[in-house]
């Protein structure tokens, strides 16, 4: 699944084109909450805007997220990762790339960019501290040459946030 | 109480998984609303009730099991970590009768959609013939490596159905919410005869819909009956339990919760 789905810049397919396309229109009618997606004619690659959610450590604090799809979405999972700077957190790299499962292992291609925004929202407001992963020097220094989060091999060992 | 509950949770089950909504694979509605769109076949998985066009739950089994020969074949190093996460929940990785509901990620069987493969079958016999419609493009479902993959799949299915090797998990004892479950009543017993008929109307409350769907995806409706009311959420794999709360469109969280609200 990931050695074949690095961000190449394969086309979209036509089922990929015609799914992400209903689901731009979709997202215009009903934008997940704190969430701007940045009109481009880049139907591959989107960049939203991310807006911390009241009430949690990332309050008003503004991100952005690039999405890019590859030739076989929704079957083969988006690369997600953080433009730079990238929020504060445990399972958020300097490099902009999120450990979170859904984004790899567990993608279903049930799942949409409105619910991959909403969970990556609910795993910024579940932070208790702003800090980096442990293991964040190592891990990025380890992606030089801009490799893609979908190759790495990632381990979900956290639970809590 | 619990019935209450139960009664509730058939309810938005049932709304949640209404065939006028839209296939959660391609987004597109099951039933077109203007007659100008193509209606496309789709079907309903017995053992979630999700539905989805025959053709995209096929593309997505397709998919899975391309993705498991890749991985059993290569046995590359990149892969062997989803043996420790997330791999339980699609397979066990030599199991080539399971798949998993995109939705809620429920394990189904091959039975469950082998009806649709034959709709496939049939209707598409020549490799370029465009599956159902549109998909000409698509290369997974047609290449002769998938024909051969699936044909060899049909036969182990059908060797184990013929020695009863297939593991249809908790068919037998399944509740459906907010019914009575008839016990097994003798062949012999011709005064229980009004009786039954009793039941199988109050069982018939949720029989249309299937029904509808299932003509239209295929004929074999003799399946309906065994799947009917497999409890749902019972088989979720423990140790999926993260990834499914993260989805935030799966209907189990609700139903757990509330549940949770009853027993107290
Ligand atoms: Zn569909
Ligand atoms: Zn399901």
């Amino acid at each position: 699944m990931t050695s074949s789905s690095a961000p190449s810049r394969k086309a979209l397919s036509k089922i990929a084109t015609n799914r992400l396309q209903k689901e731009l229109v979709e997202w215009q009618m009903n934008p997940p909450t704190g969430f701007k997606h940045k009109v481009t004619d880049n139907l591959q690659r989107w960049v939203i805007e991310v807006i911390g959610a009241p009430g949690t450590l990332y309050a008003n604090d503004t991100y952005q997220l690039q999405v890019d799809f590859p030739e076989h979405y929704p079957m083969e999972s988006p690369q997600v990762i953080f433009l730079h700077p990238a929020p504060l957190h445990p399972h958020i790299y300097s490099n902009g790339h999120i450990c979170l499962d859904i984004l790899y292992d567990s993608w279903s291609p049930a799942m949409t960019v409105s619910s991959i925004c909403i969970s990556i929202l609910s795993m910024l407001s579940s932070s208790t501290e702003k800090q980096r992963p442990p293991d964040n020097d190592r891990y990025v220094k380890n992606c030089k040459n801009g490799r893609s989060p979908k190759e790495t091999r990632w381990w979900f060992h956290d639970d809590k946030v | 109480m619990l019935v209450e509950l139960c009664e509730e949770a058939v309810e938005r089950l049932t709304i949640m998984n209404h065939p006028d909504g839209d296939c959660p694979l391609c987004l597109y509605p099951l039933f077109p609303e203007d007659e100008g769109s193509k209606q496309m076949p789709f079907m309903k998985l017995m053992s979630c009730f999700h539905c989805f066009h025959c053709e995209c739950i096929i593309r997505w089994w397709n998919w899975l099991h391309a993705q498991k020969d890749a991985d059993s074949e290569s046995g590359d190093a990149s892969h062997t970590r989803r043996g420790s996460t997330a791999e339980q929940g699609n397979s066990g990785s030599a199991d080539e009768s399971l798949g998993n509901c995109p939705v809620c990620r429920k394990i189904f069987h091959a039975s469950d959609i082998e009806h649709v493969l034959d709709l496939v079958g049939t209707q598409s016999p020549q490799p370029d013939s465009g599956l159902i419609q549109g998909e000409e493009e698509d290369p997974l479902l047609q290449s002769d490596s998938e024909n051969i993959r699936r044909e060899r799949f049909e036969s182990i299915l059908k060797t184990q159905e013929e020695k009863g090797g297939l593991v249809q998990p908790k068919k037998n004892i399944s509740v459906v919410p907010g019914m009575y479950l008839p016990p097994p009543t003798p062949a012999s017993s011709s005064p229980n005869k009004e009786e039954e008929a009793g039941q199988s109307q109050e069982q018939g409350e949720e029989e249309p819909k299937e029904a509808e769907s299932e003509t239209n995806s295929s004929s074999s409706a003799n399946r309906r009956g065994r799947g009917r009311g497999r409890g749902r959420g019972r088989g979720h794999n423990p140790n999926r339990r993260k990834q499914t709360l993260q989805d935030p469109r799966k209907p189990m969280r609700q139903w757990v919760q509330r549940a949770r609200e009853g027993d107290n």
